[in-house]
């Protein structure tokens, strides 16, 4: 390199420069224009479809829990015990010449119904001999005796002609079915979806406003102080996590709130780990010393400079956090340490249906379907946004 | 190395310590005593000589220190819900199961989940790894004991081929097992078939591919063991999971394992047991970690153990 | 490098070997003669000791492997058990036992007069903790010396010789004789308890016992196995040769484990399966019980210290519909506080009782009436966080989501469910820490008793917290009395007194469910929960 003595002692020809026009603009090529990192970021997510897809479904599920209560007829705390365990899908009996069909329930209960699934009133039987296994039901004057020595049970009319199913149609009354308290599935797993979102979004908050503190402070301020809350979460990393959660809710008792809560709060260990090691490495970057120089304090820095630039991968462990607190809440029905009844979550509706899987599969389908939708978006998303904040690990 | 090894002990046990402390504090937060029952209470004189007998009348920081002394001795104290057993004895009869299912559950894991990553990484973008990419998303979406509900009701109920319930033989344990292992098995596929992937677009890879090796010999002798390091890494954290999951399977599945003490020992208000689950669990994480960071310095002869030994991993 | 892809595939095919042998050996030949019942005990009991047990899984296995003085069979009948014959005094307070020259120990010994004796002291010493103390409080100073104010020996129970034991009582109980089958008063050895005071049970070497059925194996919280006793006097009675007791917790579970054949019995049955078992299965019954669920009323708590509102939500709850399509389980909607089943002196104590107004079905317009008379006409002016108090369990959660819909919907209400875990629901039962609570009672012994010294103002069990001198006082005197039809007459008295009250909210007399396969013969299921499994008998 020439220092500047030396450029000095260059001798230029003059006729090396041409004086500029006075006129002359500088003009920025437009065909390349600059992005940012947030910009191209969006660029390379924009790329990936599945993600796109995430984004989508989410952002319906979303919707439709804000929204779908209100369209739908029923609440979810509504029940209706003449209607208990009614399947999504029902087999039709024609009775008579006349259009009326019915709808036989597995376990006798008989309903009136159209010919394209709505039913129309719940008809009780008119006697029921359970020791010859015979039930007697009246509907429009006409007697019909369902025998359930045969499995599954047969019907006949009085005269002991035997009537086959007419045909399967779909509940147009509750499209999802009803529960063992003869509430409309459909509505209860639409209220899931808000229940299990809040806690999912709830706790994704909790555990990020705690780890980006807890993470920033300790690779911000490093040196000892750095090594003493570092030490922590490598002991805490030690502990059973699952059974902090259960003590936590057995102190402070059941509910929405204390569920995303302690979730938020057992799980952000990971999150802090990332944040530390972001602004470990970005601090050392000139733009912080500029700051610095500046004179800029140390939360300013914090808050202005550092965070801004570790968003990325914070955002993919927030991300990732809002399926594992669906999925730990879920655990946490399955304990029986859940939301309040009557509300549900999606992990609540799983739970139950659980031992009615043999009989009631449609319970648990639709719950089930509700998670998996829902948890295979957000892994959409997460991954999506991996790859495009960091296009190195991009596959 | 040994000097690591030693140090490393040293901070386990300090590290036990201070868990033995906060869940100790934790659990005599919980409201309800060990002796209430849930439906007839207790004459009073007859709790009183309950509290007595397992000296809860002391002042805590005094059983705090009994406690402390207990575990040296590697004495775990009495179960208050299990009359006359002690907290080891419920450890001891419950870990052979608990190992078993997690051993079979982390076999199954490398047996599946390592060849299907490689392949569908050898398959990059073919319909292969599209397959497996789409089993191994949907693996880790379904809650644990909808699974394992499921592969009762399915395989076992329906089908027959397996035992419902119980720890009677080797068979028992296949269906739990995928039960457990189905997500993380899931996680190590995509694990996997990244790392591969990586592998495979380095210089050396190339450099063996340009000499004229042959494709499986590129991938067994130069990818596959440098793909399998992020493996090793997560390993301890699986081995965790599927300790800790086996709560939900071993109920589901009548297992005699000590997961089912997680959540029955703190609604029993057992102390003791709480305490010796949580060290227990602990410890195998701790140890856990131990091998892991061990076996990942002898496979990967770049990451020095001492550097390791410090915060900044 | 190849080396570790036959290491790999040397691994996989010994997997598929070990897999392989595993399932050859499972299909082992049936063998003949030797039966084996396999039932389903739900959950590993905290101890088989008879003094400490205190639950019902408990006691299944007990039952079984125990034999007290007397012996009270499913169907409610007392006949000799250890004792072979028995004399009552004539004032009632004293009975003196003859035991049975054969009746002997698993390994061997003679059961004598001295392993009562030992077995009532250790109940009544309170050191040792028994739970279930108070069914001791019938012997004579049994109350004092637990209370430290009398020594041991005074204790009503005197050795006259090996074989002859006499009891005294402090006053005539009408149900002593199925008092003396109880757990509490059930013999144990000394020589081995004194060795392993709380362990002894768990170990099949020191569990010694004197029924029909001794154990085997222990396999904690996997199973349990009971081979028939060659020692046990009565061995005709005794058909099968092996019980087995397996802990399968999930309902669901336990099922499917009947339905596939590997269990040949249990006792809880998911709900939800309920319905199409009864339609379906013929291993599926329905037994009775001696057991209420009810919703007590904290009466000394607001909004409930009215009584108006106490009647108001009794009356307004529909118990058909309950019964009918939550329990499913042909439980009777309840009226009273005493469950059918109770019969003294040859009558029913309910339908004797009457049903003090209450009717199965929703009693609106006197619900509404109530209400309005209580100051919250149609609901208006109801305080808000009124909880209703459960503890966390399926079964609990339908019925208080119901209640609170039938509550709203019929008195335009507001109750929240509140739902805690059964420690915290106890303790805060017990401590009137709570406004309305799910709760039930189950008997202990065949008699109203079981039921009415609940609310009495000692006792701890007096979840609504009612406290009336009346009551204790006709509870007293009814304990007191040596003629049993005054009892019953007290005991309808007191019954009716807390009924008016209003205290509880009655909710449903259990039944059992209970599934048993078909070759399984001759079994029962007492209203107490006991299965006589030493009748029982195989037939394939």
């Amino acid at each position: 390199m020439l220092n500047d003595r030396q450029l000095n002692q260059i001798d230029f020809p003059s006729d090396s420069w041409d004086e500029l026009d006075k006129d002359f603009q500088f003009v920025e090529d437009e065909d390349l224009p600059t992005m940012t990192y947030w910009q191209d970021v969006w660029r390379r997510f924009k790329q990936n479809k599945l993600s796109i897809m995430g984004v989508i479904i989410i952002f319906l599920i979303t919707i439709i829990a804000i929204f779908g209560p209100l369209i739908s007829p029923y609440t979810y705390s509504h029940q209706d015990l003449n209607y208990t365990a009614i399947p999504p899908l029902l087999n039709l009996w024609k009775i008579g010449n006349e259009d009326t069909y019915i709808y036989i329930h597995k376990s006798l209960r008989i309903y009136t119904s159209t010919v394209k699934g709505r039913l129309i009133e719940y008809i009780p039987l008119q006697k029921n001999d359970l020791i010859n296994k015979k039930a007697i039901v009246v509907v429009n004057g006409e007697e019909i005796t369902i025998d359930y020595n045969f499995k599954p049970f047969k019907v006949f009319t009085h005269t002991g002609k035997e009537i086959s199913i007419f045909k399967k149609v779909y509940n147009k009354s509750f499209i999802f079915g009803t529960d063992d308290l003869g509430r409309d599935l459909l509505i209860r797993v639409i209220y899931g979806a808000r229940i299990s979102l809040i806690i999912g979004f709830v706790s994704s908050l909790v555990n990020l406003t705690v780890g980006i503190l807890y993470g920033g402070i300790s690779g911000y301020l490093g040196g000892n102080i750095d090594n003493f809350l570092m030490r922590v979460v490598d002991i805490m990393r030690s502990i059973p996590r699952l059974l902090y959660v259960i003590i936590f809710m057995v102190i402070f008792g059941s509910g929405m709130k204390t569920v995303a809560l302690t979730i938020g709060l057992v799980y952000w260990l990971n999150m802090a780990r990332i944040v530390r090691g972001q602004v470990l490495s970005l601090k050392e970057h000139e733009f912080i010393l500029a700051a610095k120089t500046i004179g800029a304090g140390t939360w300013r820095i914090l808050i202005r400079h550092l965070l801004p630039n570790a968003m990325g991968p914070i955002l993919v462990v927030a991300t990732m956090q809002i399926p594992n607190a669906i999925f730990t809440e879920a655990f946490l029905s399955f304990v029986g340490l859940g939301v309040s009844a009557p509300q549900a979550s999606w992990g609540t509706l799983c739970n139950d249906a659980l031992a009615g899987i043999g009989t009631n599969p449609y319970q648990l389908f639709f719950p089930a379907m509700a998670i998996s939708i829902t948890v295979l978006a957000f892994n959409f998303l997460g991954d999506g946004l991996r790859d495009s904040l960091d296009p190195r690990l991009r596959k | 190395m040994l000097n690591y090894v030693i140090k490393r002990i040293i901070s386990m046990i300090i590290t036990l310590l201070i868990i033995v402390t906060i869940t100790f504090i934790l659990m005599h937060l919980v409201p309800g005593g060990p002796f209430t029952d849930s439906e007839r209470a207790l004459s009073p004189a007859v709790e009183q000589a309950l509290m007595e007998k397992y000296k809860l009348n002391d002042p805590i920081w005094k059983q705090y220190l009994e406690y402390i002394k207990g575990i040296i001795r590697f004495d775990l104290g009495p179960s208050y819900a299990y009359t006359g057993r002690n907290v080891t004895d419920l450890i001891k009869n419950g870990f052979p199961v608990t190992a078993k299912l997690a051993v079979i559950s982390f076999v199954l894991i490398l047996i599946i989940g390592v060849p299907l990553g490689v392949t569908s990484a050898l398959q990059h973008n073919k319909f292969m790894d599209r397959l497996i990419m789409v089993f191994s998303t949907l693996g880790v979406t379904i809650p644990k004991f909808v699974i394992a509900t499921l592969l009762l009701f399915l395989f076992a109920y329906k089908l027959k081929w397996f035992p419902i319930f119980g720890a009677e033989s080797l068979k028992s344990y296949i269906l739990p097992a995928i039960a457990n292992a189905l997500a993380s098995i899931a996680y190590i596929t995509r694990l996997n078939r990244s790392s591969m992937l990586e592998v495979l677009e380095q210089d050396y890879i190339r450099t063996a591919r340009a000499k004229g090796v042959k494709g499986y010999k590129i991938v067994y002798k130069h990818a596959l063991k440098n793909a399998t390091i992020p493996t090793v890494t997560v390993l301890g954290t699986q081995m965790v999971t599927l300790l800790s999951g086996s709560f939900i399977i071993e109920k589901i599945f009548a297992l005699p394992g000590i997961g089912r003490y997680f959540v029955q020992s703190v609604s029993n208000r057992d102390y003791p047991t709480i305490m010796g689950v949580t060290i227990f669990f602990s410890f195998m994480l701790l140890l856990m970690t131990l091998i892991v960071d061990i076996a990942y310095g002898y496979l990967d002869p770049r990451v020095r153990i001492q550097k390791t030994s410090k915060g900044d991993k | 490098m190849k080396k570790s892809l036959t290491i790999f595939l040397a691994t996989i095919i010994f997997l598929s070997i070990v897999i392989g042998f595993v399932y050859a050996i499972d299909a082992k030949g049936n063998q003949d003669e030797y039966s084996v019942l396999i039932f389903n005990g739900e959950i590993d009991p905290p101890t088989l000791d008879p003094q400490l047990n205190t639950i019902s899984h408990g006691s299944l296995i007990i039952y079984n492997m125990f034999e007290g003085l007397v012996k009270t069979n499913t169907r409610n009948e007392q006949t000799p058990g250890v004792a072979e014959k028995w004399e009552i005094s004539d004032d009632g307070k004293q009975y003196k036992f003859f035991i049975r020259d054969d009746a002997k120990w698993s390994d061997g010994k003679a059961v004598t007069a001295y392993d009562f004796e030992y077995a009532w002291k250790r109940a009544v010493n309170p050191a040792n903790a028994v739970k279930y103390v108070n069914h001791m409080f019938y012997l004579k100073n049994a109350k004092d010396i637990f209370d430290g104010k009398k020594p041991m020996e005074e204790l009503g129970v005197e050795v006259v010789d090996e074989k002859t034991l006499i009891a005294t009582l402090e006053a005539p109980v009408p149900y002593m004789l199925e008092m003396f089958s109880f757990g509490v008063y059930k013999p144990v050895r000394e020589d081995i308890v004194e060795k392993n005071p709380d362990n002894w049970t768990t170990n099949p070497d020191t569990c010694i016992s004197n029924g029909p059925f001794k154990m085997t194996e222990y396999k904690m919280n996997d199973r349990l196995t009971l081979v028939k006793d060659e020692n046990y006097w009565d061995q005709d009675r005794v058909k099968l040769n092996e019980l087995q007791f397996v802990f399968i917790e999930e309902e669901g579970t336990a099922l499917s484990a009947f339905q596939a054949g590997e269990i040949d019995g249990l006792l809880n049955i998911p709900t939800q399966q309920i319905p199409t078992l009864m339609m379906e299965s013929d291993e599926f019954f329905i037994k009775p019980r001696l057991r209420l669920t009810y919703a007590a009323f904290n009466v000394t708590a607001f909004p409930f210290d009215n009584i108006k509102v106490r009647e108001a939500f009794t009356k307004s709850i529909d118990r058909q519909k309950i019964v009918d399509t939550v329990i499913l389980t042909g439980e009777i909607p309840a009226s009273g506080f005493v469950p059918h089943g109770l019969i003294v002196n040859g009558k029913d104590f309910r339908e004797e009782g009457g049903n003090f107004g209450i009717q199965p079905t929703v009693m609106l317009e006197e619900a509404q009436k109530a209400l309005a008379e209580a100051g919250y006409p149609n609901g208006e002016g109801w305080p808000k966080n009124v909880e209703y108090l459960y503890n966390t369990n399926d079964l609990n959660k339908k019925i208080a989501e119901t209640l609170q819909e039938m509550w709203k919907k019929n008195l335009n209400v507001d109750v929240s469910l509140v739902n805690v875990e059964s420690k915290v629901h106890s303790q805060r039962r017990h401590s009137g820490d709570f406004q309305i609570a799910r709760a039930g009672w189950g008997a202990d012994y065949n008699h109203p008793m079981t039921f009415l010294d609940l609310f009495t103002s000692e006792a701890g069990n007096n979840t609504p917290q009612y406290r009336k001198a009346e009551y204790d006082s006709l509870i007293e005197q009814a304990k007191l009395s040596t003629d049993p039809e005054k009892t019953i007459e007290l005991l309808h008295k007191a019954e009716e007194m807390f009924m008016n009250d209003w205290a509880v909210c009655p909710i449903s007399y259990a039944t059992q469910p209970i599934m048993m396969k078909e070759h399984v013969k001759n079994w029962d299921l007492s209203p107490l929960g006991d299965i006589n499994f030493d009748e029982i008998y195989i037939e394939k």
